[in-house]
């Protein structure tokens, strides 16, 4: 457990020469396991990977490539590496992951011939059978003097300092994505209402930035859906249906068209709803009779706001779809009401149709005017609404979020009060926490504790907290810092 | 700095030669070689600068590309534009770096193709280029240097509410007290919402449909019925019930509006009753409970299998009926028809012609349904129809014809059988836009069969200013060729442009009606050369009495001298053989009229005549060749001779 106080020295970023650094380590990596070492190709790729590593280590000797937790340091600098334009690197983390490699050290002096020996020697990691300790013996064994593997474990260790500050930058570009797509939301939203031409592409672009973060840092992200104070929830809602929509797709393994799509989807959603009076959708008392039946017809209206006012194509097409079925169930159920409908529901509707009743339970700012827990609302989901979802996918969807979802707050076994902030891979019930507070009241400074660590084991998630309840403002507990 | 000279020039050359790559590859067909060795070799050369140099990055302006501070490129002419086109869709910069392999290269020229190509440039380069996965390039737009600026500050609060909901101020993190803390352990579990909740609801069941919802005039559409009962009643269905799962423990009810929202629940917005049994307290137990099993995760990725067969374009349309299905009243349903107008153009200009076509006819057989019962309605839907025929919308079909070739024949009749016989008249007139000859014959056929109940309609055009309009009239109405065709055909045989006569006279050569050869005798006397040795032959190819007749009148006339020796010759040789005996008479006089001054003409007309008679089945000119075998006049005997010769290989085969 660290604070911000026992930082032992400033965290820096890497900058443009660890980057290339990086990108000629994953190239070379990646040719190693397909052509021979005496190949022209490998070669010019060690060549080039060598001048780097070179002019890194005239000013810090030796040169350390490491991973933590899916992000890339060289020696102790993070280095905000775009791994999407390189479709090995992943590849090579995971490989590392499943031996216990966390990172490997090129002393000062070693040749370009050495390193060259070193990829041939990596390309023959066996993910299923090797691990550190054999691998380090038959380094050793080669005689690859210059070089030495660093076990994930003591790379962890080494890094837990510089965790919170990698986080924080995932935390701010997630803040900036999210609410620049509430911005795009909302200027849809407007041009949908008044009829007035809708810049699609933006709104598609919007979606990329948040699939390429979902890609790299889902928890960031969702852990802006548990704002809930603003004040028009619509755009909040379209933007969380949004993220969730895409977290499910990415695990789900849709490709990149596809993601697009469903992104594109969910954020429409709820388009039916322009075309509903504003008093209605703002009511603050419940609804009666009238209401509702104007209300079930936000699918009706959504689809055809789409098609009227967007040029058709696939994005459209999803999203017209999206907007019509996220209210019909898998047995067609629900509402539009279409009597012996023979058509599925499709795939992507009934992702939308899981994300949206998600937010708007846990929101309290849709249909029900009180928010009900996450993990509630789960249960409910999968006990007494089940023939509503798609039950594989409730399922994903409840591996994905997790039982504490991030943004929620818990209550620790030491008596203390945390903020989930991301859930452990492997555990979903040691997440990765915020500390604020504990019997005696709010801390002065937070601190950051992950629960998956040995040292952190006497540390356990004892049940959610509902901040409504007990007056607390979630708002500020995720925005600041 | 240093500039690397050798790699600035690389630079520049590559980023000339993309343009120009992308556009030969739009030229031809994909598996043209040209193309295909041209993309191979750009993508090779690119890959092994960025091998060789590392990484670049090109900075964008609107006429000019940089590399590090230096111009590599600039627009010279709208077709070549690079920079522009990178520049109009927001890319402030972009960067090769290591990794990038052929294919990479492949997909960034893909995807500058298919921008290039939409018509009015609609797609979005930075997303196509973004959906292409493209390793080893990245760009930079407006919105990532908009997004660099930011810090944390800005726009959140614009969009949170002023004042707290939950708190009253104070403490740094905007906690507001110290007892709110030790309000959370002094609870203890009593009245948290993870453990021990009350529980499940009971169903409620549907008693009316839907206020609006009117069943007795529509069923739905794929309700296997075939269409719109009038009159019949719908399914009185009702909504789900919200069963306990079996073995639970107690938990919360569903409140009632989220049953609503969430269509569990009946309309008349009972609350549910009292729970009767509870949740499970699955908190420490969901890694284990919720975590999918090897199976499931099989069963995930069918339906992914299952997701890549959407059709947005079939979705569209099946979407588009249920809509319409669910219209309550007439401004909503005439809403959603011209939301129908709009997807049928869209399905045409993307050359779906089925889908279009599809809509249409559910648009025709929805028309007929509400006829009685609801003929405002029904008239709305016959508008559609006409909209879908006028003169815009086949404007947009031939737009869209001539950029799908591929759209087949028959998908186009099935489309056009959609179109009422409004559209006749503006589909005569764009008949030449169609730039494919599978599609003008196409467009022939249909005009051809719907002209013969309409041909009025489709001889409009003979009466149009514009000699292409008129052209296109004449072909139909000649296919059509009966009587009442052919009167209007009249009118154009003299048109002042020869290119409407040519049509005309092309036409009649395929049409089998003896009507037609009153016209092209006409056209034998045209003034235009190849109309009229088009006209000759198609009367030649032509057989029977009137054949004949006509063929004979064309002969005595004073035009016959002003065509050429072989038209002259063709007519001879048809007058004679489908003459027979009758055309026996005529040769002869040319044959035997005395030639004394040795008028070259009369010696042609005697050759032609002899020839003539070698085609000539009948005992008659048998006769008389023999008979001129013995003719005091060397030249007629020898004639004769060669006559009888070749009349009889003709006749009997070379053989004889």
């Amino acid at each position: 457990m660290t604070t911000l106080t026992d930082q032992q020295q400033a965290r820096t970023l890497g900058g443009q020469l660890e980057q290339h650094l990086l990108t000629a380590f994953f190239v070379v990596y990646k040719t190693a396991r397909i052509i021979d070492e005496n190949n022209r190709t490998f070669i010019r790729q060690c060549q080039a990977f060598h001048k780097y590593l070179k002019q890194i280590s005239k000013d810090s000797g030796s040169v350390a490539i490491k991973t933590v937790s899916g992000r890339y340091f060289v020696n102790e600098r993070m280095v905000r590496f775009d791994d999407t334009g390189l479709s090995g690197a992943m590849a090579v983390v995971r490989e590392w992951k499943a031996v216990g490699l966390g990172g490997v050290v090129l002393a000062d002096g070693i040749e370009e011939g050495d390193a060259g020996r070193l990829f041939k020697f990596m390309s023959e990691i066996k993910p299923g059978s090797d691990n550190i300790d054999e691998l380090s013996a038959r380094l050793k064994a080669a005689q690859l003097a210059h070089v030495k593997l660093l076990s994930a474990k003591e790379v962890n260790a080494e890094h837990s300092n510089t965790t919170e500050e990698v986080r924080r930058e995932f935390r701010s570009a997630a803040r900036a994505n999210f609410f620049r797509a509430m911005n795009v939301v909302e200027e849809t939203v407007v041009g949908l209402s008044e009829h007035k031409e809708v810049n699609v592409s933006k709104t598609k672009r919007v979606v990329h930035t948040l699939i390429d973060h979902i890609v790299r840092d889902e928890s960031s992200l969702i852990e802006l859906t548990a704002i809930r104070d603003y004040d028009d929830y619509t755009y909040a809602h379209s933007v969380n249906v949004c993220v969730y929509a895409l977290t499910l797709g990415v695990r789900l393994g849709l490709d990149r068209p596809r993601l697009a799509q469903l992104g594109f989807a969910a954020i429409f959603h709820d388009a039916g709803k322009v075309k509903l009076p504003t008093d209605l959708i703002r009511k603050p008392d419940k609804f009666d009779e009238d209401d509702w039946l104007q209300m079930q017809r936000h699918p009706l209206l959504g689809a055809k706001t789409i098609m009227r006012s967007l040029k058709l194509d696939v994005h459209t097409a999803r999203a017209a779809r999206g907007a019509f079925e996220h209210h019909i169930s898998p047995d067609n159920s629900g509402y539009p009401r279409l009597p012996d409908r023979k058509r599925p529901v499709n795939l992507f509707s009934r992702i939308i149709s899981i994300v949206d009743s998600f937010d708007a339970l846990t929101s309290g700012r849709i249909y029900i005017k009180k928010a009900i827990p996450a993990d509630e609302v789960l249960r409910k989901m999968h006990f007494q609404m089940h023939a509503k979802f798609d039950a594989f996918l409730l399922k994903l969807f409840t591996d994905v979020v997790g039982i504490y979802p991030a943004g929620s707050l818990v209550l620790l076994s030491t008596d203390e009060v945390a903020l989930i902030l991301t859930n452990s891979e492997t555990d979903r019930n040691r997440p990765y926490v915020k500390i604020i507070g504990n019997q005696q009241g709010p801390l002065s400074e937070p601190e950051w504790a992950d629960l998956s660590l040995p040292e952190e084991s006497a540390r356990v998630v004892v049940r959610l907290i509902d901040p409504e309840r007990y007056g607390l403002n979630t708002r500020d507990l995720i925005l600041r810092d | 700095m240093y500039m690397n000279e050798p790699l600035k020039k690389e630079i520049g050359f590559i980023l000339k030669d993309l343009l120009k790559v992308v556009k030969v590859v739009s030229m031809y067909p994909a598996d043209n070689p040209l193309p295909q060795s041209m993309r191979l070799s750009f993508a090779e050369k690119l890959v092994s600068i960025v091998e060789e140099y590392g990484a670049f990055r090109i900075r964008v302006t609107k006429g000019v590309l940089e590399y590090e501070g230096e111009e590599v490129y600039e627009d010279k002419s709208k077709e070549e534009s690079l920079a522009a086109l990178f520049f109009e869709t927001g890319i402030t910069e972009f960067e090769f770096r290591p990794g990038l392999e052929v294919d990479d290269v492949y997909k960034l020229l893909d995807a500058v193709r298919t921008y290039l190509n939409t018509p009015g440039r609609t797609e979005d380069l930075v997303g196509l280029i973004w959906e292409a996965g493209i390793s080893g390039f990245v760009i930079e737009t407006l919105e990532d240097v908009a997004l660099s600026d930011y810090d944390s500050g800005f726009d959140v609060n614009e969009y949170l509410e002023q004042g707290d909901r939950q708190s009253t101020g104070g403490g740094q993190f905007g906690f507001e007290d110290n007892e709110k803390y030790t309000q959370i352990f002094a609870q203890s579990d009593a009245g948290t919402t993870s453990i021990e909740q009350a529980s499940l609801g009971d169903s409620g069941e549907l008693s009316e449909l839907p206020v609006g919802h009117d069943a007795s005039i529509m069923a739905a559409p794929d309700s296997g019925a075939g269409g719109y009962p009038v009159g019949a009643d719908e399914d009185q269905t009702s909504f789900d019930a919200v069963e306990a799962a079996p073995g639970t423990d107690d938990g919360a009810g569903i409140p009632i509006e989220v049953a609503r929202a969430l269509g569990l629940s009946a309309p008349s917005g009972d609350a549910p009753s009292p729970p009767t049994s509870t949740l499970p307290n699955t908190t420490l137990q969901m890694n284990d409970r919720f975590s999918m099993s090897e199976e499931e995760a099989g069963i995930v990725q069918e339906m992914l299998i299952d997701d890549a067969d959407f059709d947005p374009h079939e979705s569209t349309l099946e979407l588009a009926k249920e809509v319409l299905f669910l219209e309550p009243d007439l401004p909503g349903f005439d809403e959603t028809v011209t939301i129908c107008e709009k997807i049928i153009n869209e399905f045409v200009a993307a050359g779906k012609l089925i889908n279009a076509g599809s809509l249409l006819a559910h648009l025709k057989t929805l028309e007929e349904k509400l006829r009685q019962k609801k003929p405002a309605w029904s008239v709305r839907l016959i508008e559609a129809g006409v909209t879908a025929g006028s003169r815009e919308r086949l404007a947009v079909l031939a737009e869209s014809m001539n950029a799908h070739p591929e759209v087949g024949v028959s998908e186009i009749k099935k489309y056009l059988d959609n179109l009422g016989w409004e559209s006749l008249s503006g589909i005569t007139d764009l008949m030449g836009e169609f730039e494919h000859h599978l599609h003008r014959e196409a467009l022939k056929d249909y005009l051809t069969a719907r002209g013969q109940d309409n041909i009025d309609i489709v001889a409009k055009g003979v009466f149009d200013k514009r000699w292409q309009v008129v052209r296109n009239s004449v072909t139909i109405l000649a296919r059509i060729g009966d009587a009442r065709a052919l009167r209007y055909l009249e009118r154009v045989v003299e048109h002042e442009e020869p290119q409407v006569r040519m049509e005309l006279v092309t036409a009649l050569k395929s049409s089998p009606t003896s009507e037609s050869l009153g016209l092209l005798k006409t056209l034998v006397a045209d003034s235009d050369r190849a109309i009229r040795g088009l006209a000759v032959e198609a009367i030649v190819a032509r057989r029977g009495e009137d054949a004949f007749g006509v063929i004979g009148e064309v002969i005595d006339d004073n035009s016959f001298a002003s065509l050429d020796g072989t038209e002259q010759q063709s007519l001879l040789n048809a007058y004679s053989r489908l003459g027979g005996e009758q055309a026996v008479g005529y040769l002869s006089q040319l044959i035997l009229r005395f030639n004394l001054f040795g008028d070259t003409r009369q010696s042609l007309f005697r050759t032609a005549a002899f020839e003539a008679l070698s085609y000539n089945h009948s005992e008659r000119s048998e006769r008389l060749l023999v008979k001129l075998t013995s003719s005091w006049r060397p030249s007629i005997r020898k004639q004769a001779v060669y006559t009888l010769q070749r009349r009889r290989e003709n006749i009997y085969g070379e053989d004889q």
